[in-house]
């Protein structure tokens, strides 16, 4: 697999979801992502500006990518909980996961004409040691 | 999540000989697991009296609630002499609940921005 020069996608999954998961392989293990519509669309969102740049030590790879904004539009954007980076891969079996978060400790319903920002922290999305 | 608790080293007549406060962390292990609060470092008390250190009161206090907790063994100290405390146990427990009392989704009628922390992967040795 490698981490350089790939494309990477964004979803969210609702409360059943098994993403916390540590041992999956793939996007297509990851269950319950959030229901199509109301500004949601499958498979979530790409990622933009994804970077790799050294990090804070010899050895240390940081991970950066722009925020990503969700908005509830005609309806709401129902039970979210998680977020799952992946691999876009162009078959199933390409599309690896890379990271998970859980959002928050009680699902939440996005409701119509509000805004979802997944801020990406000044530190980066995550560092590889 | 931190909470801020002031801990009081106390005689077996509950009178004070030295407090500090102790900043802890929740570390909580999902329903219905208890949610222990733990000191990330040792508590120092400065001794204010002399006197037979027997027991703590441990005191939430934005919560305003507290307990007492007998220390292993009594121990002499005398004024000035610095204590230095190691936690064994959580600073505080708060209890598990229920797993099947249900949670609905609440609805968010504004913006809502989530900044996760900086995840970490480490190569395996």
């Amino acid at each position: 697999m490698s981490l350089a020069s790939t494309a990477y996608r964004i979803t969210l999954h609702t409360s059943a979801s098994n993403a916390a998961t540590a041992t999956l392989g793939t996007i297509a293990s990851v269950t319950n992502e959030v229901a199509e519509g109301n500004g949601y669309s499958s498979s979530g969102k790409a990622l933009a500006s994804e970077v790799w740049t050294v990090g804070a030590s010899a050895g240390q790879y940081k991970f950066d990518a722009d925020d990503v904004v969700w908005t509830g539009t005609g309806g709401s954007i129902a039970n979210i909980k998680f977020a799952v980076i992946w691999i876009s891969g162009a078959s199933a079996g390409a599309r690896h996961l890379l990271c998970n978060s859980q959002l928050t400790s009680s699902q939440f319903t996005l409701s119509s004409g509000n805004t979802l920002t997944i801020q990406m922290s000044s530190s980066g999305l995550l560092t590889l040691a | 999540m931190t909470a801020r608790f002031i801990v009081r080293l106390l005689t077996a007549d509950g009178d004070l000989l030295g407090w500090t406060e102790v900043q802890a962390e929740a570390k909580p292990q999902g329903r219905p697991r208890s949610t222990p609060f733990k000191a990330s470092t040792p508590s120092v008390f400065l001794v204010e009296r002399d006197g037979v250190a027997t027991q703590l009161s441990i005191h939430w206090a934005d919560l305003d609630v507290a307990r007492l907790t007998p220390l292993m063994e009594p121990s002499s100290v005398l004024a000035g002499q610095v204590v230095q405390f190691h936690w064994i146990e959580p600073v505080w427990m708060v209890e598990g609940s229920k797993v099947e009392v249900p949670l609905p989704p609440v609805t968010v009628r504004a913006p809502v921005t989530i900044a996760p922390p900086t995840g970490g992967l480490t190569a395996l040795a």
